[in-house]
């Protein structure tokens, strides 16, 4: 291996303020991520995978209190949003400001961030644009979001994301919002855009089968614990925890609802149920 | 730009039906009034016989029925005539001409001040909703916004005209005065400044709230989270981000609360004994010159739905996507 | 009542409900602590407040005390404001229920109609109606309700539409219910809040065009109005300025109590959404 990791998480928790009570979302995560790793972060609804991709990219809401550290070595001092690590969301039709152009927009956070002119700014948007195949960039920048198709959004989202140059890109279920056509699309895009510029990627996902095409590791998460993390070949091949062994096993979408799945559990152990098992209805 | 010009013609379409049932409501009024135009012309001029009282209402139709009667008064208001003021003996509508531009530039100066500054100063309150700054705003805002607005005068009257003697008691300029130019621009200016006041503070409160409150809903927003994912700096986030959002429905309100704030301007003029329309309403009510009170009223009614107009020009401008039959596939 | 509580719970709903309480309370037991005529001279005109026990808040130019003369003004302040807002309710809710149910042509013609009413502005439609029909009580509280009854109709009707979109009808008969009560029952709990606030903002702003028509000598001639007040007392401005100030402080409370007592009844009512 070789020298320190680009993220270091150590015993990170995470609690939700509700008025009077307090909900743990996170407890006691512990993992590193090398710069230039891929890690799918896997989980069902619930299981805090968001939260830790939101805590690690400092978006957490007002509400939510830290325990334990998040640090990046390497970049000496707390990451810049933007400049250092990059967001692209679930909702693609939520994340763009609906009454600035596209092209100004994107813009807007090359100039913060790379402190050129407005009319430099525009040109490097339309390559952004172009290179996230949104087709005639170039006039398409005076273009507003709701112009755009949902999967034409997320793409802008991700030129967006990426205009600031940074090292770690967060995807908070990137696709989970699109239909599978559209998805593919979007994934080969991510998959392009990460090798091309040597990124480090952080995303999250309840798709199993998009976590072992994009990611090199995978960590699973269960009840706001980290119960498995590793290579994701010899995860797959050997899961150490009960709890993977029996998601490999059903080779489940984790977005399924309770009562078809055909995993149980009563915390400790999980079992699988077999179709001549299960009732009706 | 388009977009514009077809909601521009969609709404004056729209206007014509509700200017139509204005004009039904100001004629049951003037029915309703005890005598006609005939009555009060003779009780200015010292009265007739009865063959000559039946002569001049059959010359001004109003010998006939009522369907006819309303036929005639519609006609005559399409031609731009508004009836005969029995107070000034003089059409209507010369009258009102007159008093308008008064007018006019009391409620352009009082929505340039309430719409303005009460907007700065929300995206001010706005910027931190619940800080310290926003609840003191939104409160004194919620005590200002519950000032009768002739109150309000009353009392700046009596701190700046009579305890500091800085600013005139009312009127438009000093009478007779003979000033030109820049001397009369600020005669009037100096004499405005309180009635503006007046009519300006208690709504600039009521656009303060609303710009704050917008901004608290906008802030909530997935976009703003992720444009500070994007690392926008915070000046710009409250600017370009989330106020630009909040303006619109407040701009929305500017529209409707523009009739509320005409009303208010007839009490104002009437404490500031501003020659404008909204003491012309007043002279008619206490001269009992119906036909001029219901000219003030249509006029109103115009002006309302002009001012309706442009600030629905002005929200297409601002928002891209009014006129938008949806996204692209 | 959980609502009350609710309410009080509130900053702003404790102080709007206790200055309210407070003021319908003397309005109320006026002519029991100040029994005879308000406008009867007391005493020497002109009296400053805080100076002489027996007039509290002093005396107007006639000698008339403004204390009595304020209490017995919350009587009709409150009379008119709660009156107008329930006309003005009452008609909203007819006009738009029906504009709703009948829907097409009865729905388009209602809604012109609407739509015209609010784009006089109130103040001068109330001018123009009371300057028909002469002020006095009955007329006035019209006169503002004229004003007001839009905003009512345009929230009753769509109550109705939304109504009309979920299929009650085969619901009720599903459930077991008559479609009536379902629809009543759906109507009243969606719309309470709206309805609610709504009623807040037409008393208060009925409080002050109330105050407005009688500064102007609009108001009926027999009674003792917080606006009339301030006509009068602007006959002294320059040496008796609180004999205009005092009644006009007397309206930002009021309408500052309903406006707060308005917004602590829709914050309880979120509040509550929230523990549900």
């Amino acid at each position: 291996m070789s020298a320190a990791p680009f993220l270091s998480v150590r015993g990170l928790g995470v609690h939700y303020r509700d008025g009077r009570r307090r909900v743990a979302a996170l407890h006691d995560v512990d993992f590193d991520l090398a710069l230039g790793g891929r890690l799918a972060l896997v989980g069902e609804s619930g299981s805090g995978k968001s939260t830790l991709a939101l805590a690690i990219a400092g978006l957490l809401p007002e509400n939510a209190s830290i325990t334990g550290t998040i640090s990046f070595p390497s970049l000496g001092a707390a990451p810049r949003p933007g400049r250092d690590l990059g967001v692209v969301f679930q909702d693609p039709g939520g994340s763009l400001n609906p009454v600035l152009s596209i092209g100004d927009q994107i813009a807007e956070i090359v100039v913060v961030h790379r402190g050129v002119s407005w009319r430099a700014a525009r040109s490097i948007a339309a390559e952004l644009l172009d290179r996230v195949r949104i087709p005639q960039a170039q006039a398409r920048l005076h273009g507003f979001p709701h112009e755009f198709s949902g999967g034409q959004r997320q793409r802008i989202a991700m030129a967006a994301a990426l205009a600031g140059e940074p090292r770690l890109l967060i995807a908070d279920e990137p696709t989970s919002a699109l239909d599978t056509v559209v998805q593919r699309e979007l994934v080969l895009l991510l998959d392009e855009l990460v090798r091309e510029r040597g990124l480090t990627l952080l995303f999250v996902t309840h798709d199993i089968a998009l976590a072992s095409e994009l990611a090199d590791e995978v960590a699973v998460l269960l009840g706001g614990r980290m119960v498995e993390h590793g290579p994701i070949g010899s995860v797959f091949a050997a899961p150490a925890h009960a709890y993977t062994r029996a998601l490999l096993e059903t080779r489940l979408d984790l977005d399924t609802p309770l009562s078809a799945r055909l995993l149980e559990s009563d915390g400790q152990t999980f079992t699988v149920r077999r179709p001549s098992e299960m009732s009706n209805g | 730009m388009r977009r514009a010009l077809i909601l521009l013609l969609r709404r004056l379409i729209g206007a014509v039906p509700v200017l139509l049932i204005v004009a039904v409501g100001a004629f049951l009024l003037l029915e309703a009034a005890p005598g006609d135009a005939v009555d009060a012309y003779l009780a200015a001029t010292g009265g007739a016989d009865s063959e000559r009282v039946s002569e001049l209402r059959a010359e001004w139709g109003l010998d006939r029925g009522p369907l006819q009667r309303f036929l005639a008064y519609a006609a005559a208001l399409a031609r731009g005539d508004l009836g005969w003021s029995t107070a000034f003996q003089r059409p209507v509508l010369d009258v009102i001409s007159e008093r308008l531009p008064s007018t006019l530039i009391l409620m352009g100066l009082a929505t340039a001040l309430a719409f303005g500054v009460g907007s700065l100063l929300g995206i001010f309150a706005g910027a931190r909703p619940g800080s310290l700054r926003d609840r003191a705003l939104s409160l004194t805002s919620l005590a200002v916004y519950a000032m009768p607005g002739f109150w309000l005068g009353l009392v700046l009257i009596v701190i700046f005209a009579v305890d500091l003697r800085w600013l005139p008691i009312g009127g438009l300029e000093t009478i007779a005065s003979g000033k030109s130019g820049l001397d009369r621009f600020l005669d009037i200016g100096r004499h405005l400044l309180l009635p503006v006041a007046s009519l300006g503070i208690v709504y600039l409160a009521l656009y303060l709230r609303l710009m704050r409150d917008s901004m608290a809903e906008i802030w909530k927003e997935d976009f703003v989270r992720a444009a500070r994912a994007r690392g926008i700096p915070r000046r710009r986030l409250i600017l370009r981000h989330v106020a630009r959002n909040a303006l619109l429905p407040v701009v929305t309100m500017l529209g409707l609360q523009f009739g509320s704030m005409l009303g208010g301007s007839i009490v104002v003029e009437g404490v500031f004994a501003i020659p404008g329309v909204g003491r012309l309403a007043l002279e008619a009510v206490s001269q009992r010159d119906i036909p001029l009170l219901l000219g003030v009223m249509l006029i109103s009614a115009v002006i309302v739905i002009a001012v309706n107009l442009l600030t629905d020009i002005a929200y297409a401008v601002l928002d891209p996507r009014v006129g938008s039959s949806g996204t692209a596939a | 009542m959980k609502i009350l509580r609710a309410m009080i719970l509130t900053g702003e709903g404790a102080a709007g409900l206790g200055v309210l309480t407070c003021l319908v309370l003397a309005a109320l037991t006026a002519p029991l602590f100040f029994p005879g005529d308000p406008l009867a001279i007391v005493g020497p005109p002109l009296v400053s407040p805080f100076s002489d026990t027996a007039y509290p808040l002093g005396t107007d130019r006639l000698g008339r005390s403004v204390t009595v003369e304020l209490i017995y003004g919350a009587r009709t302040t409150l009379l008119v404001a709660i009156t107008s807002a329930a006309t003005a309710l009452g008609i909203g809710a007819l006009v738009g229920t029906l504009a709703g149910f009948f829907g097409g042509i009865v729905d388009e013609v209602l809604m012109r109609i609407t739509e015209a009413f609010q784009t006089i502005p109130a103040f001068l439609l109330s001018l123009a109606f009371i300057s028909v029909t002469g002020p006095a009580i009955p007329t006035i509280v019209l006169a503002i309700a004229l004003g007001a009854w839009p905003q009512p109709a345009r929230i009753a009707r769509a109550e109705v539409l939304s109504l009309r979109e979920r299929d009650f009808v085969a619901a009720a008969r599903v459930v077991g219910m008559h479609p009536l009560e379902i629809a009543v029952r759906e109507i009243l709990l969606n719309a309470l809040t709206p309805v609610v606030s709504l009623a807040a903002v037409i008393v208060a702003a009925a409080v002050l065009i109330e105050a407005a028509l009688s500064f102007l000598g609009l108001g009926d001639p027999n009674r003792v109005t917080w606006g009339s007040m301030i006509a009068e007392g602007r006959t002294v401005l320059r040496g008796a300025p609180f004999l205009s100030i005092v009644p006009g402080l007397a309206l930002v409370v009021t309408v500052l109590a309903v406006h707060l007592t308005g917004r602590g009844f829709v914050a309880a009512i979120g509040a509550r959404r929230i523990e549900a």
